[in-house]
């Protein structure tokens, strides 16, 4: 067992670490969209709803599960969430649980960095692109700018690359003179593009149909139009919350078993959590849907994930000061991108480090390989098949993104708050300049937070169900079959890895805790 | 902008910027670390 770990360096270092962690490509590229498609004030509602219920209780848990289980050199999600288990299940039982959790949270890391590292590289290709004026020609629309970059092998592949060297590199500098040191610089850089791009956001005018501004934008996102508020808005806003902190990913674990056995968890979580909707709610919520309604009017809010790539780079075209809007624009995608990947990156690094012994840069270069082999398909289904469908992208992100983050939360509350019960709260509260009062634990961990979950996973299976996207065939390539050989791909390597991490996180528990499996007692303490 | 959307999201807004300077500031006086 790895007895010694690596700490964080400083407060301000670890808490910019945490909040880039959470603050990503979801606050300022999926946030937007998803808050103008659901009813724009109607989708905050439930949106601050599932923040209470579920978002800070389960940054809590996460805070919690990551330190408890770095105290005994994990810093990955099998062991422990085996840990807190044991101490109100069998250990065989325990051991069970450790390992759906170690699956999901590996599949989650794995799979969502083959394409999210992707976009990371599109971001990279796109400031490039904005600084040398590549998509500035009026003569070929911007869509088609987008659907060619995603066709062309040698952009690609170079700017995918560069975000994986750039995250590589991160990961072998270790946690205080690699990650620390990334957040450390990035973070401040985002909140000031963010600044930046809000004032000249703000100061749009209508320069295009008088009714069509950027505070007609935000009337847009804020007015609560009480008859979108849906069943549907909620799971999406429900399913945003899990997005924006990262939470079911193992992620926020990881970066907490970096903390020392007494560190503060409690008023660091709420910070992280504040810090990220600073870049979520007021950055992401002022930038993207009021520069497209001055441009665009209400119908050129209906892109969705076409806002970022086809939108906006059409209005930086024709804007004064686009090209530096552009760059700005796009370095703030990347930069929060970077430091949201380079979390999962060292999820996976932190695994083959505690599980296989491996050296961190050799690790490194491991999941370097790994995430070229993985993130091939998302490349090479444009380039192969010349369609911009991305099939399997979506696929991946269907059963991983949007649905694994649920159960992997909903593990994670049962073993602290079921399973774990009032140990966990007094674990939580140990070194915490704040405490988690007995009430909150009662009510939000052991009740609504699981409760809601449940709720959510429930809903969300209707909803998949009832758009087809279980069927052999799913719905959404029912009519392109050159891509359905796509879609089973990703299926076969979504099970796959999850089976795969399975037998990993059961094995990484039997090896460190075979005794205990053996006798069904827990004899094993630090 | 109406006075329901402007009011609700100056609210919004005064609540997660506040919640921010005030847990970053007690995170970085008092916690330990």
């Amino acid at each position: 067992m790895a007895e010694k770990r690596e700490n964080w360096g400083s407060k301000l270092g670890l808490i910019l670490a945490m909040a880039g962690n959470a603050v990503g490509l979801g606050n300022f590229w999926r946030y937007p969209y998803q808050a103008a498609k659901n009813g724009g004030g109607a989708f905050m509602i439930p949106y601050f709803g599932a923040l209470i219920l579920m978002g800070i209780p389960l940054m809590f848990v996460e805070w919690n599960l990551g330190r408890y289980g770095g105290k005994y050199g994990h810093g990955s999600l099998g062991p422990m969430v085996y840990l807190q288990a044991r101490e109100g299940v069998s250990p065989k039982m325990a051991a069970i649980l450790g390992g759906l959790a170690g699956a999901i949270a590996l599949g989650v890391t794995v799979l969502v960095n083959s394409y999210y590292n992707h976009i990371i590289g599109w971001t990279f290709g796109y400031a490039f692109m904005s600084v040398t004026g590549g998509y500035m020609d009026a003569a070929k629309s911007t869509g088609e700018v987008f659907v060619n970059y995603i066709q062309s092998p040698g952009l690609v592949f170079t700017f995918w690359l560069l975000a994986l060297v750039v995250l590589g590199f991160a990961v072998s500098g270790g946690i205080q003179k690699g990650i620390e040191l990334l957040a450390k610089f990035m973070m401040p850089t985002i909140y000031i593009f963010g600044i930046i791009l809000i004032i000249r956001t703000l100061t749009l005018g209508s320069p295009v149909n008088p009714d069509w501004s950027p505070i007609a934008g935000l009337n847009y996102i804020w007015s609560p139009r009480w008859d979108q508020l849906s069943w549907t808005a909620a799971l999406a806003a429900a399913g945003q919350i899990f997005f924006t902190l990262s939470l079911g990913m193992g992620i926020i674990c990881n970066y907490a078993s970096y903390l020392k056995p007494d560190d503060d968890i409690v008023l660091s979580g709420i910070t992280t959590i504040a810090l990220n909707e600073v870049a979520e709610v007021i950055l992401g919520g002022t930038i993207a849907i009021p520069i497209a309604y001055t441009f665009l009017g209400e119908a050129g809010l209906g892109a969705g994930v076409g806002l970022s790539f086809i939108s906006l780079p059409n209005i930086f075209r024709t804007m004064a000061g686009g090209q530096l809007m552009g760059t700005l624009w796009f370095l703030l995608l990347a930069f929060a991108g970077v430091t949201s990947a380079v979390a999962m990156y060292n999820y996976v690094v932190s695994l083959l480090e505690e599980s296989f012994g491996f050296a961190k840069k050799k690790a490194a270069l491991a999941v370097f390989l790994l995430y070229v082999v993985v993130g091939l398909p998302v490349a090479l289904e444009p380039i192969l098949t010349k369609t911009a469908d991305l099939a399997y992208f979506t696929e991946v992100d269907n059963w991983v993104g949007s649905y694994l983050l649920v159960v992997l939360g909903l593990i994670e509350v049962i073993a602290a708050g079921w399973i774990m019960g009032g140990k966990a709260k007094d674990e939580m509260n140990r070194g915490s300049y704040w405490k988690v009062p007995d009430w909150f634990f009662k009510v939000f961990i052991q009740f609504l937070t699981p409760i809601s979950i449940i709720g959510l996973l429930v809903m969300s299976t209707r909803d998949y169900i009832k758009a087809g996207y279980f069927k052999l065939v799913p719905s959404f390539v029912a009519n392109s079959p050159q891509l359905i050989p796509w879609v089973q791909a990703a299926r076969f390597v979504v099970f796959g890895v999850l089976a795969i991490g399975f037998f990993q996180a059961y094995k990484t528990i039997r090896d460190k805790y075979g005794v205990e499996l053996e006798s069904n007692q827990v004899s094993i303490r630090k | 902008m109406t006075s329901g959307a402007l009011a609700f999201m100056l609210l919004a807004w005064g609540v997660i910027l506040t919640s921010a300077v005030v847990f970053l500031s007690s995170l970085l006086k008092h916690s330990k670390q």
